[in-house]
């Protein structure tokens, strides 16, 4: 006798299979909803397997998808439609031109600097960006687990930088005046983060979802904080907070009320 | 008859009628769906008419390997999620005495009835659990398939599904459930 599990016998109620085939029984009498299922001669399970069998064509309705759907033209219709692996690598393409953008104006003490440790806070800014992507462009809603996790690291990771800034540089660096620089790095690092904020516009297949619409602006603000990593000679962690990390949360903010 | 999967090959290879066909297949189920939890029927086919736009948007993404279906209700629960979400409301359900009591229908309508009767039922039980048994019964998906696309674990999907099925079995009543299964039993293939 080969062992069946619940969709088994789902399907075998689809097919018409007796509630008192042995191999349902035996599962049943492990299994406490395919029991209920199978109870009264399998009544509510024989319910459930027509459920949904039938219904009339609207033609209405396929009008006006129709209608939508031969509106799906132009550079957008296309973008949006195409695999998701390459919608997802155009975005951390993204990424990584943001952050190339950084290199147009380097930081004062560039020569100064451990190359390893700045590598390696970018690779953390970058990677992190990227997963956010991946959240913002999934095939499906990824589980609400991870996506969880994704934008934790997301909205930490700036966090995190704004702690240990000084620590990981062997000069503190202290901007002032505090407010003017912090908006100077604000306002910079956000227009960095504009063409990677229209092209995730571009890729979005407009399901209105909350949760990838805030991952695509953590992504913006990481690349953003990434390519200030390049300019921006400052370690406080008041400018840091302020200046740096703050644009992926005034960019959540934005997409959270666009998404309301 | 072609499968789901063929139709959505076709298409994806440019030829429109078969999403067409797909839509004739799944439309009706889907707003039935939908319009369980919404009092306003042009709401529902609103939503479906999304769901087929997003599944078009997403038609290089199919991989005929696997079941579109699953795919299909996946994106369309999301959508409903959202929608209520955007809303900031519960899924509604209707609480007028006419909608509180049980339909009836005269002899000869018994297989129409079997399904009004459960429509009716399923109103009733908790979203979260009726959302199980929809994907469970109407989308095909596995337990496990149904736990990922709702983020929850396949145990806490099998504990919703059974509640649910207790809760139906308990508004229905041991007499219509019979009555409804065995009309339904009759047109099992």
């Amino acid at each position: 006798m080969t062992r069946v599990n619940c969709e088994d016998v789902r399907d075998a109620l689809r097919g018409g299979r007796p509630a008192s085939d042995p191999e349902l029984a035996a599962h049943a009498a492990g299994c406490a909803q395919c029991a209920a299922l199978l109870a009264d001669e399998a009544a509510l399970g024989r319910s459930l397997a027509t459920a949904g069998s039938d219904g009339e064509f609207d033609a209405a309705l396929w009008g006006e998808l129709e209608r939508d759907l031969g509106a799906e033209t132009g550079a957008r219709a296309w973008l949006r439609s195409r695999p998701t692996p390459l919608r997802a690598g155009l975005a951390v393409g993204g990424v990584f031109a943001v952050t190339a953008l950084g290199l147009r104006h380097l930081r004062p003490n560039w020569d100064g600097l451990s190359k390893a440790v700045l590598g390696a806070w970018l690779f953390a800014f970058t990677g992190v960006a990227a997963l956010a992507v991946r959240v913002a462009l999934p095939v499906l809603d990824a589980s609400s687990a991870r996506r969880r996790a994704a934008l934790l690291a997301a909205f930490g990771l700036p966090v995190v930088y704004a702690a240990l800034g000084e620590l990981s540089f062997d000069a503190t660096f202290v901007a002032a005046p505090f407010f003017a620089s912090a908006l100077s790095c604000f306002l910079y690092g956000t227009l960095l983060s504009t063409p990677l904020v229209a092209l995730l516009w571009l890729l979005d297949r407009g399901s209105g979802s909350r949760s990838r619409l805030i991952a695509g602006a953590a992504a913006c603000g990481l690349a953003a904080n990434a390519a200030l990593l390049l300019h921006c000679p400052a370690t406080d962690p008041a400018h840091l907070l302020v200046g740096h990390g703050a644009i992926g949360f005034t960019l959540a903010l934005v997409a959270w009320l666009f998404a309301r | 008859m072609q499968t789901d999967e063929e139709l959505m090959a076709a298409y994806v290879a440019g030829d429109k009628s078969a999403f067409r066909a797909l839509f004739e297949r799944h439309a009706p189920a889907l707003e039935r769906v939908m319009q369980r939890d919404l009092a306003e029927r042009e709401e529902a086919r609103d939503l479906v008419q999304q769901t087929f736009l997003q599944l078009h948007r997403a038609r290089l993404d199919f991989d005929p390997k696997q079941r579109l279906k699953p795919w299909l209700y996946t994106i369309a629960l999301n959508l409903k999620r959202e929608h209520f979400r955007k809303r900031r409301r519960r899924p509604e359900r209707p609480d007028s005495d006419q909608a509180d009591r049980q339909p009836t229908a005269p002899r000869g309508q018994e297989q129409t009835e079997a399904r009004r009767s459960l429509g009716w039922a399923l109103e009733r039980i908790p979203p979260e659990q009726r959302e199980v048994i929809e994907l469970h019964w109407l989308a095909g998906l596995s337990f496990p398939e149904l736990s990922e696309s709702m983020g929850i674990s396949v145990a806490a999907a099998k504990v919703r599904a059974h509640r649910g099925y207790l809760r139906l079995r308990e508004l229905l009543g041991d007499g219509a459930l019979g009555e409804a299964g065995r009309d339904a039993a009759k047109e099992a293939p």
